[in-house]
């Protein structure tokens, strides 16, 4: 599996953890529960691509130990 | 009395929200003696908006909607303010857009022609809503962890305080809330990651 491939399928795990009433406004797009987020995604489109860049960075944040600083 | 001017477009779910939750600063901004041009709905166009700043000179710019790297909407997606084309409107003002993404190139190039500060998000600004409470977003709490901490910033400047105290205020109400996330078994920690990410990418520039 390509890493990109692997990156897609972590996201859509993590997307899975969202409740089924949560919908995440993202301002300039819209607002998308957690099937829409995952088709955008999957699709990799600019909402993809945005939900994509705030999980690594959450990811990356942990691995520096943002939250024991 | 000093002018503080708002706009307050909207349309559709994401500016009904903000419209919603800022409609406590005006009460605010009237017990603080601000003299008070609340541009909302319709009114919230570009025209008026020149007309008050003309006309009032105000030291308060609060603006809300959408926005991307150069420019802030208003009402129905009109183009309220647009590097290199009118961001001189907010000099000597101070700035709050709350929107997207405008500190990234309209807020530099705002403060470069004498605007005060400006505060603002230099990405996409994300936050959690609830199905349902949409007709009465004041009782959304999952839109509240967001809302309440980047509204610091308004409510801060409304009480007088500086641009840089206001900032410093809402980053502190977004790390609270945050803290209060991870140290709790709440199945709402999940919102951490976009409340990071606000807290991240909020700026004041001066």
């Amino acid at each position: 599996m390509r890493t990109k491939d692997k990156i897609i399928q972590l996201i859509l795990a993590r997307l899975d953890v969202l409740p089924p009433d949560a919908k995440i406004a993202i301002v300039g797009f819209g607002t998308y529960d957690k099937h829409e987020l995952k088709k955008h995604v999957r699709k990799d489109d600019d909402i993809g691509k945005k939900i994509i860049e705030i999980e690594l960075d959450y990811l990356k944040s942990l691995k520096k130990g943002v939250f024991y600083a | 009395m000093p002018e503080v001017v708002f706009t307050r477009p909207d349309y559709e779910t994401v500016t009904h929200y903000l419209f919603v939750w800022s409609q406590k600063l005006i009460s605010l901004a009237k017990t603080n003696k601000w003299t008070v041009s609340d541009l909302k709905k319709t009114q919230a166009s570009l025209r008026k908006f020149t007309a008050v700043i003309k006309k009032n000179t105000p030291q308060l710019v609060l603006l809300h909607g959408h926005g991307n790297y150069s420019a802030i909407s208003c009402q129905n997606e009109e183009i309220l303010l647009e590097k290199g084309r009118n961001e001189e409107l907010i000099k000597n003002t101070d700035t709050y857009a709350f929107s997207c993404e405008t500190a990234k190139e309209l807020g530099p190039a705002a403060v470069k022609k004498g605007a005060k500060s400006y505060i603002g998000y230099d990405e996409v600004f994300v936050f959690a809503t609830t199905k349902g409470k949409e007709k009465d977003p004041l009782k959304d709490k999952r839109a509240a962890k967001f809302l309440e901490p980047a509204l610091e910033v308004s409510t801060s400047l409304l009480r007088r305080l500086s641009p840089r105290t206001s900032f410093q205020n809402s980053q502190k109400a977004f790390k609270k809330n945050i803290d209060s996330l991870i140290s709790s078994k709440s199945k709402e920690v999940y919102l951490v990651r976009y409340l990071l990410w606000n807290l991240r990418h909020q700026v004041c520039l001066t």
